[in-house]
């Protein structure tokens, strides 16, 4: 395990493991799972084994449906086709079929109203495809077939509506019949030679460049598309995928479409395989694809197979090899034609064959000038690749063509860099070196580092760049700026292999030894900023370990950075950048030590935050940020020693947090940011006085005074903003918790309102959001609180809708989200609470079947999680429920059995007590239990 | 009984399987007739009592297109590989064309797609298709595994001998990547 792996490794463990899960008993993997070291590693074979599942119905299922459907479409287009024959469409009358090939099919007419003899080919659009789209598509070819009238397309004799036989209208296209071959073919059978060849194509640019300037793009260019007739004449075919280049509707919606009907890329550009947005320039690639194999007889492009990730990788990132390399030898006169591919028709097949739009011809017109002025022996306007030129920086819109991109780019750039090393003892070329190689790292990477998906390529172009520096360092010796560089560059590749705060590659061990290399190297400097790059490097070391579990290591992580930066921070000349990193060190430590669990620690670390922070806020009194920081700090010690149990100590540090941001917010009552912390600074008064599941001052009454204050802002923020949803979220959260405190007041009937209205706020939030998961969590947990507060007050008809909607709700989001804990928790409650209600209002049998339903979920929870405290917590809770509702019902043998539910439930508590004190509520409900059930003993 | 077609058929097979690309774009064509035409007679002979699985047709098409005469070729898995291809295809665009008939708005890019956790909770086969390409990324061969089973309908001995692989492979191979696939169906945030 201490070796970095790159992700290809992982995968492969993640399968191993995968596999040894799969195959243990359903109940042993829980435990082999909670064995597995890497914390990245564990959660994803986690998931994987929870989607485990005997047989592939889910798939089966899903194809069979639609194939269903295929079958029974394909059936009745036989039909059609079929009968189709005798038809009129117009002045012609259908005698064969020519082909069906996507939504369209092509028939075989004659022209039957006698005045001359005519063969034409009608297009219909395919029986079960008259989709809007499809018949949408058929408009718009007629459209653009309209406009075009050139010796070298096929022309449109007519088009309109006729009914079919089940009285629709169906629109068709007559179009002049073409009988010739696809112009490879052609070209082979009639041995055609390469000027002619040549010329031939550049009939077919005439026809391209014809339909560009009626701002047509065909998109769909290739040898079947191109027949040429026995008289020598091309026809350019098919403009049933074209457009119109100022239509960008149609071409939103067509664009998935083209990305994937192409079942052979052979033809497809860059832009096309990605689905990025199609121009002329489309054409010109394929052009470019069609030359190539008329003059070499091979494939531009070389597919292995016909995965998306292939073609993929072929279309996008592969560079084609030259059309005078290509020539196979077994080609006749091999030799000669390789001279005279050589040179200028390499260069210009390759600039139409550029995966950059914006490098290749710009018209169709200037590809086939070229090709005129290659032909008469005059120079060429296209120029050979240069490295400029092919190291130059360019983002594309769409991730793959940057990821396919960015790893061409980078194995060129490296590419230049070797040559310039080999070249460096000659020239001195040290310098340019390290820039390459610092370009790599820096701007090429910041590119492409927000580009989802794109880790791995970071990874792969920061460590080329790491290469070459550390080659650099191990000639140069001692050179500080290159140890600089060397160390800037460590600290980069760990954030890409595993820094917590970016997205990663999960390699946490890789990291970290590139964070150590880093620290390395700062140790060995000897400039003025050695403590404060020390410090900082451990701070990423600290985040790295705790980020993936290590708590003891980035405890002492932290520490270690601590005791670098006191003395600095301390020291008479220390400056407020040195006092600002020292206090991110010890957030990031209070942190910490709070995950850990060292509430003692922690709250030390947190008094030496405050102390550090009212420091800095004295030496600028009146800055905003500061006050908001030492607001942030107080409110921390305070939570703090809440945990600790010490509310009388934090409730001063909360009081003055709160002062501090009354304050804040007072200066800037249209700063959003203010008003929110100053709500969250009311509910954390409000808890150290009075929250029931903290330890508390009891001051129910003052707590609740602080949660309609907060309510109020919340009010306040809302009606500032209608539209603002974070607001309504916020003022949902606070009704929820003034309605909840109120509900155990006096003033309960006020509390199911405020509840009340918090939900219906939650459910507007929650039609509006529906991935939102948080929001239903909310709404589930109002809902039952609701459910709970009106069965103990005797309104158990009210009751159980309120119950129904919380398990509704929870339910919707565990669909989304399985693991989500808390939504596990209140399907089971509500469940129990529900089965409670309807027992008291004398429905048993539906009581008996949710009181169920709670248990097994509660089951199910506690057998998915042994170890887990909560969840036995949940299932004792269960268990008390079906004991209520057997009580219910009242007669001997209920109240029997009810007694042995309560016996499992309160033997349950006690063994969650017995290994650590309850929290209130927990409390609360094993002596509600307990009370429940006197009347077993 | 067997007549040219079914002789060019195998040819083209057989030229597909060295290496030669274009033979496929000729054998696509064809193979894709064939499909359509058994799967026309298929829904006549066999409604409604049946979900149409794309094996039947495949085995169907199979019989009357390949040349089993010819030894030491494998024509079977490899005439299975084209047709699953095919099949995929020809399914994903049916359902491409009535989704957006039913969704009526445009549809997104397959990137969007990709990225963009699903709005509804309903499983179509385009999302088993898009989250199946997502697989090929991850892993290309358990992505080809499970087209060849599922779309072309080979059983887990015949992928096996198909791809070259060990029989438990092929199994272990299904397992993980039908986990994957309905993690990913499950809408699980990338």
């Amino acid at each position: 395990m201490s070796e970095p792996r790159d992700p290809v490794d992982r995968w492969a463990e993640v399968e191993a493991l995968f596999a040894q899960a799969a195959d243990l008993p359903e109940d042993a993997r829980e435990a082999f799972l909670a064995g597995l070291e890497d914390a990245a590693i564990q959660r994803e074979v986690r998931s994987l084994v929870a989607h485990l599942a005997p047989d592939g119905a889910v798939i089966e299922a899903a194809i069979g449906r639609v194939a269903d459907q295929w079958a029974a479409a394909t059936d009745s287009a036989f039909d059609a086709a079929a009968t189709a024959i005798g038809r009129r469409y117009g002045a012609f009358e259908v005698t064969g079929v020519l082909g069906q090939g996507g939504m369209g099919a092509v028939y075989l007419a004659r022209r039957a109203d006698g005045q001359f003899e005519q063969d034409a080919a009608i297009k219909l659009v395919r029986h079960g495809f008259e989709t809007p789209v499809a018949l949408e598509r058929f408009r718009q070819e007629r459209q653009i077939l309209a406009r075009l009238t050139h010796p070298s397309i096929a022309r449109l004799l007519d088009g309109g509506t006729a009914l079919d036989e089940a009285g629709a209208d169906t629109p068709f296209l007559v179009m002049e019949y073409v009988e010739g071959e696809p112009i490879t073919t052609y070209c082979t059978n009639h041995a055609v030679g390469m000027a002619d060849r040549i010329a031939l194509f550049r009939l077919v640019c005439d026809a391209v460049q014809y339909a560009h300037q009626q701002l047509v793009v065909h998109r769909d260019i290739k040898p079947t598309n191109i027949l040429v007739t026995r008289t020598g004449q091309p026809k350019l075919l098919d403009f049933g995928i074209a457009k119109l280049v100022t239509d960008e509707d149609v071409d939103r919606s067509t664009r998935t479409a083209t990305a994937h009907l192409i079942l052979t890329p052979d033809y497809a550009s860059p832009e096309q395989v990605t689905g990025d947005r199609v121009t002329a320039a489309a054409d010109i690639y394929s052009l470019g694809v069609l030359l190539y194999e008329l003059l070499t007889g091979q494939k531009a492009h070389q597919f292995r197979t016909l995965s998306p990730v292939e073609i993929g990788r072929v279309v996008c990132d592969t560079e084609p090899i030259r059309p005078s390399l290509a020539v196979p030898d077994s080609a006749p006169d091999a030799a000669r034609l390789r001279r005279q591919l050589e040179g200028d028709v390499d260069t210009i097949v390759l600039k139409a064959l550029q995966k950059d739009p914006a490098r290749r011809y710009q018209s169709v017109e200037q590809l086939s000038e070229d090709l005129r002025r290659h032909l008469e022996g005059l120079p060429v306007l296209a120029r050979p690749d240069t490295l400029t030129y092919r190291t130059a920086k360019f983002a594309r819109r769409n991730r793959w063509a940057i990821l396919g991109c960015a790893a061409v780019a980078a194995s060129l750039i490296a590419g230049t860099i070797v040559s310039v090393w080999q070249a460096r003892r000659a020239e001195r070329r040290f310098d340019q070196v390290r820039a390459l190689a610092n370009s790599l790292i820096y701007d090429l990477h910041d590119e492409i580092r927000e580009v989802p998906g794109s880790t791995k390529v970071q990874q792969k172009i920061v460590a080329t760049g790491l290469d070459y520096l550390n080659r650099l360092a191990r000639e140069a010796g001692g050179d500080a700026r290159l140890q600089r560089d060397l160390a800037a560059a460590y600290l980069r590749i760990a954030d890409v292999q595993g820094g917590p705060l970016a997205s990663n590659l999960g390699d946490v061990k890789g990291a970290l030894d590139s964070y150590r290399k880093a620290r390395e190297l700062f140790e060995q400097s000897a400039g003025p900023d050695r403590p404060r790059q020390l410090a900082a490097v451990d701070v990423k070391i600290g985040e790295a370990l705790s980020y993936h579990g290590d708590v003891a290591g980035a405890l002492a992580a932290y520490a270690q950075a601590q005791a670098t930066l006191e003395p600095v921070a301390t020291a008479a000349e220390a400056g407020t950048d040195d006092l600002e990193q020292l206090s991110t060190v010890l957030q990031g430590l209070a942190r910490v030590q709070g995950i850990a669990r060292d509430s003692v620690r922690s709250l030390e670390t947190s008094q030496r935050l405050l102390a550090l922070r009212r420091s800095l806020h004295d030496r600028e009194a009146g800055n905003p940020v500061r006050l908001d920081k030492l607001a942030e700090s107080e409110a921390e010690v305070s939570m703090a020693l809440q945990r600790l149990g010490k509310p009388g100590d934090a409730l001063p540090h909360a009081r003055q947090s709160l002062a501090f941001r009354e304050d804040l917010a007072g200066r800037q009552p249209n700063n959003v940011p203010a008003q929110r912390n100053l709500i969250l600074s009311y509910s954390h008064v409000a808890d150290v006085l009075g929250n029931p599941t903290l330890p508390s001052l009891g001051d129910a009454a003052g707590a609740i005074d602080l949660y309609r204050k907060m309510t109020a802002v919340a009010e306040r923020l809302v009606a500032a903003d209608a539209f603002d949803s974070r607001a309504k979220w916020d003022l949902s959260n606070c009704l929820m918790r003034l309605g909840s405190a109120l509900v155990s007041s006096p003033a309960r009937v006020e509390g199911i309102a405020t509840l009340e209205r918090g939900a219906a706020l939650m459910r507007e939030i929650a039609a509006a959001e529906p991935a939102n998961n948080r929001v239903r969590i909310t709404l589930a947990f109002i809902s039952r609180r609701l459910g709970d507060t009106l069965a103990e007050g005797g309104r158990s008809n009210e009751a159980v809708d309120h119950f129904e909607e919380a398990i509704r709700v929870s339910e919707a989001v565990l669909a989304k989200d399985p693991s989500e804990g808390s939504a596990v928790t209140l399907l089971a409650t509500s469940h129990s609470g529900r089965g409670v209600a309807l027992a008291r209002i004398g429905r048993y049998e539906a009581a008996l079947g949710e009181g169920r339903r709670g248990v097994e979920v509660a089951d199910r929870a506690r057998r998915t999680q042994p170890g887990n405290a909560r969840t036995r917590v949940l299932a004792a809770g269960a268990w008390a429920a079906m004991g209520r509702i057997h009580f219910a019902r009242g007669s001997a043998g209920d109240r029997a059995q009810g007694c042995v539910w309560f016996d499992q439930s309160l033997k349950a508590y006690r063994e969650i007590q017995r290994a650590a004190p309850l929290d209130a509520p927990t409390a609360a409900d094993m002596e509600a239990a307990s009370r429940d059930s006197a009347s077993c003993r | 009984m067997l007549d040219n077609r079914s002789t060019e058929v195998t040819h083209l097979l057989i030229k597909w399987h060295e290496g030669h690309h274009a033979a496929l774009d000729e054998l696509t064509p064809i193979v894709y007739a064939e499909l359509r035409r058994i799967a026309a007679g298929y829904m006549r002979r066999e409604r409604p009592e049946h979900t149409l699985q794309p094996t039947a047709l495949i085995n169907e098409a199979y019989v009357r297109l390949v040349d089993q005469s010819l030894p030491m070729f494998n024509s079977r898995t490899h005439f299975f590989g084209v047709a699953a291809r095919i099949m995929r295809q020809v399914l994903v665009d049916f359902a491409r064309a009535h989704r957006s008939e039913k969704r009526g708005a445009g549809l997104k890019s397959p990137f969007d797609e990709a990225l963009c956790v699903p709005v509804t909770a309903e499983h179509d086969l385009l999302d088993l298709h898009d989250a199946l390409d997502r697989l090929a990324l991850v892993d290309e061969r358990k992505a080809k595994v499970i087209e060849m089973r599922y779309f072309g309908g080979l059983t887990r001995d015949e992928v096996a001998d198909a791809m070259r692989l060990t029989l438990a492979t092929v199994k272990r191979d299904l397992t993980l990547g039908e986990a994957w696939l309905r993690r990913e169906l499950a809408g699980r945030p990338q």
